[in-house]
């Protein structure tokens, strides 16, 4: 069975990546995730649409382990990411592998990727004028009257 | 002093809000009782701000500088109050009547608590109604940390320090600074602002201010967290 592509479900989920550290926030829930070391790069693979697996194999030279090492915890992850609705599944053309997007630097030691949640500034999140706009997008400016 | 004012300054930082500012002002000042100081930092405006403030009550002081942005504004206005409480409001919003005097009432009876918080109701500005057709912007009264809310000891406001003058929207992350301060925070269940939605705060430019104000914000949150685990 064809492992199932994903992505970083913009524009709802907001994030930065600061040397080892990526923080994304859920505007709609106003949780805010902080992602370390693994974590971290296994989160800026799924800003393209990547599969576990291709992550895994892509991950695993940056920290000399054999992707078999790191396949069930990369799955774990994903399904984690899932479930809070950081990640959404999206459709990926043809058969070819998509890539992750990790840099050739090396990734230090492999730990277990953890997800870190917070809902400290959720009221914050959800009164900031980033919510506050329709579909079609930004509001325009009503023609002034002469 | 007179008895009918009392031991309370408001900072305001202002930019080109000559629609607005006037009805702000009035807001604060009809207060009962009535700040003794109100600080406006004119941050540069080139509109009919000025004017504005020529006409604004006795109690406001007029602060003007070159455009250096919010947090430098509001800087400017805490280095230029010398109160035991301040209050805070974007030129914008609305203070509700009787909000001073309720939060006030915390403050003094508890002297553990250093700084009291309310509701926010946002409201779609009358002179751009049909906004509110095509935006969701949600009237209810919530809970939400905007810094318009906040009436806090002066001994607070130097806990947490200045605000950022790296960030484009450094209210978000001054109040995270607070509220993870140590300092003991309460709340009014009533709104204590109004905050007035208009087409000149929600532009795309504001969004991507708010997005990186955001992600500041929680990184911060998250920094001081690790500190005190």
């Amino acid at each position: 069975m064809r492992d199932a592509a994903f992505v970083v479900r913009t524009p709802a989920v907001i994030h930065e990546r600061l040397d080892d550290e990526v923080i994304a926030i859920d505007l709609e829930r106003g949780i805010y995730y902080a992602m370390v070391g693994s974590a971290a790069d296994i989160w800026t693979s799924f800003t393209t649409p990547a599969t576990a697996d291709a992550v895994a194999d892509a991950l695993a030279p940056r920290y000399r382990l054999d992707a078999g090492a790191i396949r069930d915890e990369v799955h774990k992850f994903v399904a984690r990411l899932q479930d809070e609705r950081l990640l959404v599944a999206v459709e990926v053309d043809g058969a070819g592998e998509v890539g992750a997007t990790i840099d050739g630097t090396p990734g230090g030691r492999w730990a277990t990727p953890e997800l870190e949640a917070y809902d400290d500034i959720a009221d914050l999140v959800l009164l900031d004028p980033i919510h506050q706009v329709d579909e079609a997008g930004w509001p325009h400016v009503p023609n002034p009257s002469p | 002093m007179t008895s009918a004012s009392v031991d309370v300054a408001v900072v305001v930082a202002t930019y080109n809000s000559e629609r607005y500012l006037g009805e702000t002002l009035e807001s604060i000042c009809a207060q009962h009782p009535a700040p003794r100081d109100v600080v406006v930092v004119d941050d540069g405006s080139d509109d009919r701000t000025p004017d504005v403030l020529r006409r604004a009550p006795n109690t406001v002081r007029v602060l003007r500088q070159e455009r250096r942005g919010a947090a430098a504004a509001l800087n400017r206005g805490l280095d230029a109050i010398d109160a035991d409480i301040v209050g805070f409001c974007d030129d914008d919003d609305l203070w509700t009547p009787g909000r001073l005097a309720h939060q006030l009432a915390i403050l003094r009876d508890d002297p553990s608590i250093g700084g009291v918080a309310g509701l926010v109701e946002q409201f779609v500005s009358p002179d751009v109604a049909d906004i509110g057709v095509r935006m969701h912007v949600d009237t209810a009264p919530q809970f939400g940390r905007v810094l318009g809310t906040l009436l806090v000891r002066r001994t607070t406001a130097d806990a947490v320090g200045p605000f950022d003058e790296e960030l484009d929207m450094p209210q978000i992350d001054w109040v995270v600074r607070a509220y993870t301060s140590g300092v003991r925070f309460a709340s009014v269940d009533q709104v204590v602002l109004r905050r007035r939605i208009h087409d000149n705060n929600w532009s795309l430019l504001n969004a991507q201010k708010s997005q990186a104000g955001l992600l500041a914000a929680a990184r911060r949150d998250r920094e001081r967290r690790l500190r005190v685990d």
